[in-house]
C-alpha cells in the first residue's frame, strides 16, 4: 500500500478520473467558489524574487487596476481600505502558507491569492 | 510560484522492496509534456487550460476503482495542473493502474498512525494498493503549486499490507 495527500484550502468537491495510455489516476480539486467561473483572469504579478501574487481575477474593473492592488498588496504588506484606486480588501487564510483577498468597490471585485 | 514534478519512467534506481521514495527536491524537475486529453498545464503564472471541462461536483464523498493489473504497477510520475474551474493531481504508472480510493481524511502512516503533516488546512488520501507491492516512486516526494484548490501533493507513506 503506498498513500499519498493532497493538500486542500478548504473541503473542496472533487472528483476521480482513470485515464489509460499510459495508466494514470486524475485527481480534481474544484476551485474555491471565489474563483470559480469568477471575473476575467488577469496575469500574475512578481514584485520581486520573495514576493508573488497570483490567480488574480477582476470583475467590473480592468486587469491594470487588479494589478495595482496585488502589487500595493505585496508592497506595503496589504492594502487598506480605499488605499489602491478606491477598492476596500480583506483578506483571509488560504491554506497553510496563503493569503486570499478580496477587494471590491462599487460592485468591482478583485481577488488574488498571496502567497 | 511553479512547481512541476517529472521524473520520466521513474529510472529503477530504488532497490527492491525499498518502498519509501527518495527525497531530492531536485530544482531540475521541470515539466512533464501532456500527451493527450489530460490537460495538465503549468501552473501558476500562467492562464488555465480554458478546457470547458465542468467543476468536480461539489461532494466530499470517497471514490474507489478496482486496479487494472495484478502485477506490481509502478509510479512513474506526479504532476498538477490548473484549469478553468478545478485542478488536477495526476498519478502516472507504469505496468497498470492499481487500485484506489480518495477521500478526506487525516493523512497518516499506516501502522504507526503517525500524523503526517500538509499545507492546507483540509487533506486528500490517496490510497495505492492492489494487493502487491507498489514500487516507489523516484522522484519528489512533496509538491508546493501555487494553485487555488490544491497546495500541496506529497508522499505519505508505504507499507506492505
Amino acid at each position: 500500500m503506498t498513500k499519498w495527500g493532497i493538500g486542500a484550502a478548504t473541503r473542496l468537491g472533487f472528483r476521480v478520473q482513470e485515464l489509460s495510455d499510459p495508466p494514470r489516476l486524475a485527481v480534481d480539486v474544484a476551485h474555491p467558489r471565489a474563483f470559480a467561473g469568477f471575473g476575467r483572469e488577469c496575469r500574475d504579478v512578481n514584485i520581486d524574487p520573495l514576493h508573488h501574487a497570483g490567480s488574480i481575477r477582476a470583475k467590473d474593473t480592468g486587469c491594470q487596476v487588479a494589478r495595482d492592488i496585488a502589487t500595493a498588496a505585496v508592497k506595503e504588506g496589504g492594502p487598506e481600505p480605499g488605499q489602491v484606486h478606491g477598492f476596500s480588501c480583506r483578506s483571509e487564510r488560504a491554506g497553510a502558507s496563503a493569503l486570499r483577498y478580496l477587494c471590491d468597490k462599487d460592485g468591482a471585485v478583485v481577488t488574488f491569492l498571496l502567497g | 510560484m511553479v512547481t512541476l514534478a517529472s521524473c520520466g519512467d521513474g529510472g529503477g534506481q530504488t532497490a527492491p522492496g525499498d518502498e519509501r521514495p527518495t527525497e531530492n527536491g531536485s530544482p531540475t524537475a521541470t515539466t512533464t509534456p501532456p500527451g493527450d486529453a489530460e490537460g495538465t498545464t503549468t501552473p501558476g503564472g500562467t492562464a488555465p487550460r480554458q478546457d470547458g471541462e465542468p467543476a468536480p461536483p461539489i461532494g466530499a464523498a470517497k471514490e474507489s476503482g478496482q486496479g487494472t493489473t495484478q502485477r506490481t504497477a509502478r509510479l512513474a510520475d506526479v504532476r498538477v495542473g490548473r484549469h478553468a474551474t478545478f485542478d488536477r493531481a495526476v498519478f502516472e504508472f507504469r505496468g497498470g493502474r492499481p487500485a484506489y480510493e480518495v477521500s478526506y481524511d487525516q493523512l497518516d502512516e499506516p501502522g504507526s498512525g503517525r500524523r503526517v503533516e500538509i499545507p492546507g488546512d483540509q487533506s486528500l488520501e490517496i490510497i495505492f494498493r492492489n494487493g502487491q507491492t507498489l514500487r516507489s516512486y523516484d522522484g519528489r516526494t512533496t509538491l508546493r503549486p501555487d494553485l487555488p484548490a490544491i497546495a500541496a501533493v506529497k508522499f505519505a507513506a508505504a507499507s506492505r499490507r
